[in-house]
């Protein structure tokens, strides 16, 4: 079949040819604009950061010249660049574990039916859209040692007050709470759609099964939702490892590097110490371990659905 | 090609040839778009017509007050020279870091900025800066303004900028609680200042509020104790034994004499404003910003200001100054230069200072009766032994090092002098680079 197709083509008459190729050509003429604006603001700044990465930025002579792997053996050895890896394993999975739970647990509870359940569910998106510096500013005045709301609820069930950011791992909690407070609510309409999808006649087939509550959640629910889930976590572990303002406004790194996560040290690199070089090689860094961790996590799961 | 008939014909839009020409066509306005966005970029440069008014761009930071009042220095400079306008363009104070290098880097720089320390040696270590020696030769605030305050606007011998404000560190503090808890005078010496701050230390109220910063909080005991943070070559000395001891000193008045509220090691900028405000705080380190803004504040206790005890080798105190700067990128680089010259003239200086309640950058401001009151008598006390930061546009890399170290140290992480140490190796990496 293929090769009388292939028979055909040869033999359409040479006047011919040049319509066809116009005819070809026509879907990638439409495609053009789009591609060329996505070269430039895609591709364009990613391999320009690649090519950052291999170059040394003299920031006393302006000149820029080729560093070939120095950047990365510096970065290797920097004790800075391992604990702000260490700070952002621990940030990226307490952050996206507690917006999942939270989230999803919202998820259930709006998917009900209740009174009040619409203004609910445009209540839980305020943290979601409102602007990261806002909301390190608003968790700062709770997070306050003297003033803080926190600290005054320790104080009235007779606890005693905790200094929420003078701690290297009590400003990683504090950071990590503000983070799921801030991002639960995108779980939580994301999972909504999901339920909202589900055929309720695979929950009436189950109940008529004699499934209980908790066998539906297990059996339906859950595989139901698990594509969507699957998104979920991807983006939220995505764009947890690169989330910056919260933490930069909340401690900036601190105490003593306690909440140094890397795109903290990818800023101190680049706009304290003018090293561009060395900023792009850590950016670099944090790209692929997020794509190493896209392909691993989506594999993973393959393999269990096989 | 028509829509309408693609659709009323039922063929599907890919299928519709596209002739050469509009296939040209469609790579064009594709082109055109994506090089007019590119010329629209190019906001950050100056206009004019080819004898009409010209329009000087002028990025500027800081408070709202000083904001307002610089405004209407530009309102009033253009009533003077209808054809000179400025558009100003206010740079939030957190967004410098990315805003001036990223213009910088882009050849987008205005032909005014005001900022302070490290930009002007950021900006001249690029040769953005316009050399302003010829342009300053004659003028009468040349000699009026302080020298410590021309010390951070000369690079390689040229001026690069013309001081505008400056802010010298000084404890700002609660009069009110000081008499309450008879501490009768400022102290003068570390060891009168850590009774001071005992004495005020009860109860849920603190003698000293503090947040880890090397200028504001760290250098200037540093200073006090004899050593510097940079030798001439730009090498760390602030890790030697000045430095320890100046960082022992502040970690005692932490953890040892504890005059300080729990947590302060986590504390910024912000936490400290709001503590000396609540009235709970006698003394935190700040500048002479604070006079203006406490006065907006309505804060209800009388503020006074304290020049920085002295330590075993005398005062020390860090002398910060914002200036104005001409690009050299700049198409009308004489208004530009005009335009600062006068808005640091003698009567503006005067205006500027006296409007604000900011310490006064020149002597004729100096001279005013508002200035010789009891407030502003520390800042004239501290010239004396005043110094300015090192001259690179890599400090921010070694103030976050000895941020760090301070942190560490308060922590226990680390003993004072391997905490330094640690700094310096880090501001040495960050120095050479």
């Amino acid at each position: 079949m293929l090769k009388e197709k292939a028979s055909q083509a040869d033999h359409v008459p040479l006047a011919a040819r040049p319509a066809r190729r116009r005819r070809n050509m026509t879907p990638y003429m439409f495609l053009l604009p789009a591609s060329i604006v996505l070269l430039l603001i895609f591709f364009y700044p990613m391999l320009n950061g690649l090519y950052t990465s291999f170059t040394h930025y003299n920031q006393y002579t302006d000149t820029t010249s080729i560093a070939g792997f120095r950047n990365y053996a510096a970065v290797l050895h920097d004790p800075s660049f391992w604990n702000s890896m260490q700070r952002s394993v621990i940030w990226v999975f307490f952050s996206v574990v507690g917006q999942f739970v939270i989230g999803f647990a919202f998820a259930l509870l709006l998917n009900e039916r209740w009174p009040g359940n619409r203004l609910m569910r445009a209540i839980v998106l305020i943290p979601w859209v409102m602007p990261g510096v806002s909301v390190a500013l608003t968790w700062n005045l709770i997070y306050n040692g003297q003033f803080g709301l926190l600290n005054d609820v320790l104080f009235r069930l007779g606890l005693p007050p905790t200094q929420w950011l003078a701690d290297p791992n009590m400003a990683m909690v504090a950071v990590i709470i503000a983070n799921v407070w801030k991002a639960f609510p995108f779980v939580t309409i994301t999972m909504l759609a999901g339920l909202a999808a589900i055929p309720e006649e695979l929950y009436a087939a189950a109940r008529v099964d004699g499934a209980s509550v908790l066998d539906r959640f297990v059996h339906v629910t859950l595989p139901q939702l698990r594509n969507i889930m699957l998104v979920v976590i991807l983006l939220m572990v995505v764009w947890t490892f690169n989330y910056f303002d919260l933490v930069f406004v909340l401690t900036q790194g601190g105490p003593a590097q306690g909440t140094e996560i890397a795109p903290i040290l990818v800023a101190r690199y680049a706009f304290q110490q003018f090293d561009y070089g060395l900023a792009a090689t850590v950016a670099i860094i944090m790209t692929l371990f997020n794509v190493i961790f896209a392909i691993l996590y989506i594999s993973v799961l393959r393999r269990s659905d096989a | 090609m028509n829509i309408d008939q693609v659709l009323s014909n039922g063929k599907s839009l890919t299928s519709q040839r596209v002739s050469r020409r509009e296939a040209l066509q469609v790579i064009g306005a594709t082109a055109g778009t994506l090089i007019g966005g590119s010329a629209l970029t190019a906001c950050g440069t100056s206009s004019s017509g080819s004898n009409g008014p010209i329009t000087l761009q002028f990025w500027d930071t800081f408070s709202t007050a000083e904001i307002t009042l610089l405004h209407q220095m530009g309102s009033e400079y253009t009533k003077l020279n209808p054809n000179v306008k400025i558009n100003f363009y206010e740079i939030p104070f957190d967004q410098r870091p990315t805003k001036i290098p990223s213009a910088a880097q882009t050849n987008s720089l205005p032909d005014i900025a005001r900022a302070d320390y490290p930009y002007q040696w950021y900006l001249s270590a690029r040769n953005k800066l316009a050399h302003l020696d010829d342009a300053l030769k004659g003028w009468d605030m040349r000699d009026a303004i302080y020298d410590v305050a021309w010390k951070e606007v000369t690079y390689q011998g040229h001026i690069i900028g013309i001081p505008q404000d400056k802010f010298t560190t000084i404890f700002c503090y609660n009069q009110d609680k000081f008499a309450k808890d008879g501490v009768t005078s400022f102290p003068t010496t570390w060891d009168e200042f850590t009774s001071a701050c005992q004495k005020m230390t009860h109860g849920d109220e603190y003698g000293l509020g503090l947040y880890p910063d090397a200028g504001q909080l760290f250098t200037p005991y540093l200073l006090g104790a004899g050593g510097k943070i940079l030798d001439a070559n730009f090498n760390p000395t602030f890790n030697q034994e000045p430095g320890v001891k100046a960082l022992q000193y502040i970690i005692d008045l932490v953890s040892k004499y504890k005059v300080t509220p729990p947590g302060v090691i986590g504390w910024q900028y912000a936490n400290a404003d709001d503590a000396l405000k609540s009235g709970k705080i006698g003394m935190v380190q700040f500048g002479s910003w604070i006079i203006d803004n406490y006065k907006a504040a309505k804060v209800p206790w009388k503020l006074g200001i304290g020049a920085m005890p002295k330590g075993s080798s005398g005062g020390g105190a860090v002398s910060s100054t914002t200036s104005y700067m001409v690009m050299n990128t700049s198409q009308h680089q004489k208004e530009a230069i005009d335009v600062v010259k006068w808005m640091v003239s003698r009567q503006n200086a005067l205006n500027w200072a006296k409007s604000l309640d900011h310490e006064p950058i020149d002597k004729f401001t100096a001279d005013d009766p508002h200035f010789t009151t009891p407030l502003f008598e520390p800042f004239k006390t501290s010239l004396s032994f005043a110094s300015v930061l090192p001259p690179t546009p890599a400090y921010n890399a070694v103030n976050q090092a000895i941020k760090q170290a301070i942190q560490k140290a308060l922590l226990g992480k680390a003993s004072p002098k391997q905490a330094l140490d640690e700094a310096a190796a880090t501001s040495k990496a960050a120095l050479q680079s």
